[in-house]
């Protein structure tokens, strides 16, 4: 969506009109759910909080306001604080960092399905990032993101997310090329 | 090395790398793909909980389809709903019963909340009259994530727990006059809605016992004992409770007009009580030697 139909759709939503709300959910909801998909590991999990997020949202609507911060970037903090205070109350919720500690647990049963195999590679490969490169790489590609928006959700300017994007591109093609061809991968940290 | 001090990329590096950004936001959408029937399901739960009445009224096919006349009648009978129930709020918060002590001012959101409620109601009503039951069950649903939302807000620290539960008990008693009035379709969500708001007001202190929440009021608790130091003038509707000092001391105040030292309270008993002829001087279970 433009930015000034958005900004009309987001100053609508804010008075309560319901078309609108509607209209916003429609925008940014595959985003949203995408970008819990890859936190939350089961789909069940990421519906729910999914929901969690845009009743933040609808919630959050009558406060906000622009003061600099886009408003797909105040979406994606509210689902990124959904994620966080989610995975605080579960501990058996497999974020990112969780997975961490066990790599390789689900990976590489010939009856996996391929879709969970790929997953499994992306998120594998995102393990190999640092913490902010894996940030800019989900909310780039999985939020779908502009580096502006990502800028200022992290409080850096967009040269710094398009260089920490660069790096990090560099070692998710090496890693999962690597994969692709059965190689082994080692860790980079 | 940050990344300011890594080499630029070459013109090659580039062109690598955006056929490999392209390939990898490829394989995201395959590996997590979007599942329409989950947005769907969310999008629904989303949306009943969205309170925006007054569109729904207007945009329902039933209204569109009405005679001019008819659509006018609504939208008059609406509005004047929601005046009503606006002052009958106003009233209600212009009197002592909810203005503010010195520790528990009313919130804002808090008032908000339970503003948007009694006008929903308002709207919920004029719905019904419209006939429009499809409407009237959103409605009521949307209703019921108001309730939810006072619930939580009377949770947080600070809530002044008295003003919402005169409001509550006013919006009980408009709730209560519609049970005749619900589509048959509607009654279950009537009757939960109903039982939602009754348990919300249990939980609040009963505005008829102790303390006033009168700047000059005391502090007594709502069983009606200890504290209670102030000469404030009670609430409109107050029975007695809130009197004396816990220990007994003779001339411990009495914020409330209508009670005695004895606990047996008198409608307007102090020429300091300003309490109308609304209160109904219960007893209340004094236990100490306050005056009027």
């Amino acid at each position: 969506m433009h930015e000034v139909a958005l900004d009309r759709v987001v100053a609508k939503s804010v008075a309560g009109d319901q078309a609108a709300i509607g209209e916003l959910y429609d925008t940014f909801a595959e985003r949203v759910y995408r970008f819990l998909l890859v936190h939350a590991r089961e789909p069940a999990d990421a519906e729910d909080l999914l929901q969690r997020t845009f009743l933040k949202v609808i919630e959050g609507l009558p406060r906000y306001e622009a003061r600099g911060l886009p408003f797909a970037a105040w979406i994606f903090r509210i689902a990124r604080n959904t994620v966080i205070d989610h995975s605080r109350t579960r501990r058996d919720h497999a974020s990112l960092d969780a997975v961490s500690d066990r790599p390789d647990d689900r990976r590489g049963p010939a009856e996996l399905a391929e879709v969970a195999s790929e997953q499994e590679d992306i998120r594998s490969a995102l393990l190999m990032l640092t913490a902010d490169q894996r940030e800019v790489i989900i909310y780039r590609f999985f939020a779908g993101l502009t580096p502006r928006e990502i800028g200022s959700l992290m409080g850096r300017r967009e040269g710094s997310i398009r260089a920490l994007q660069f790096r990090a591109m560099e070692v998710l093609r090496s890693r999962l090329a690597r994969r692709e061809l059965g190689q082994p991968v080692r860790s980079q940290a | 090395m940050t990344w300011r001090e890594l080499p630029p990329p070459s013109v090659f590096d580039r062109l690598t790398l955006r056929g490999a950004e392209r390939d990898f936001a490829e394989r995201v959408e395959r590996a997590f793909p979007i599942d329409p029937d989950a947005l769907a399901r969310v999008r629904d739960a989303v949306l009943a909980k969205v309170p925006n009445a007054a569109p729904r009224v207007l945009s329902s096919p039933r209204f569109r389809s009405m005679p001019t006349w008819q659509r006018s009648a609504s939208i008059a009978m609406a509005v004047a709903v929601v005046a009503v129930a606006g002052a009958v709020m106003a009233g209600g918060r212009s009197g002592s019963s909810i203005v503010a002590t010195g520790a528990g001012v009313v919130r804002p959101a808090q008032a908000v909340l339970l503003d948007r409620s009694a006008a929903r109601l308002g709207f919920v009503l004029a719905t019904i009259q419209a006939r429009d039951p499809a409407t009237v069950a959103t409605m009521l649903a949307d209703l019921r994530s108001d309730f939810l939302h006072v619930q939580t807000a009377l949770r947080r620290p600070g809530a002044d727990l008295a003003a919402a539960a005169t409001s509550l008990r006013v919006q009980a008693g408009d709730l209560a006059t519609m049970a005749a009035f619900v589509p048959a379709a509607d009654l279950g969500l009537y009757t939960e809605l109903s039982g939602q708001l009754d348990q919300i007001i249990a939980t609040l202190p009963d505005p008829a016992g102790g303390g006033s929440t009168h700047p000059g009021g005391g502090n007594g608790q709502p069983n009606g004992n200890s504290g209670g130091n102030g000469n404030g003038n009670g609430q409109p509707n107050g029975k007695g409770g809130g009197n004396g000092k816990p220990d007994g001391t003779p001339g411990g105040g009495n914020d409330n007009p209508n009670a005695n030292p004895g606990g047996n309270a008198k409608p307007h008993a102090t020429p300091r009580g300003t309490a109308t002829p609304r209160g109904n001087g219960k007893p209340a279970p004094s236990n100490a030697g306050g005056k009027d």
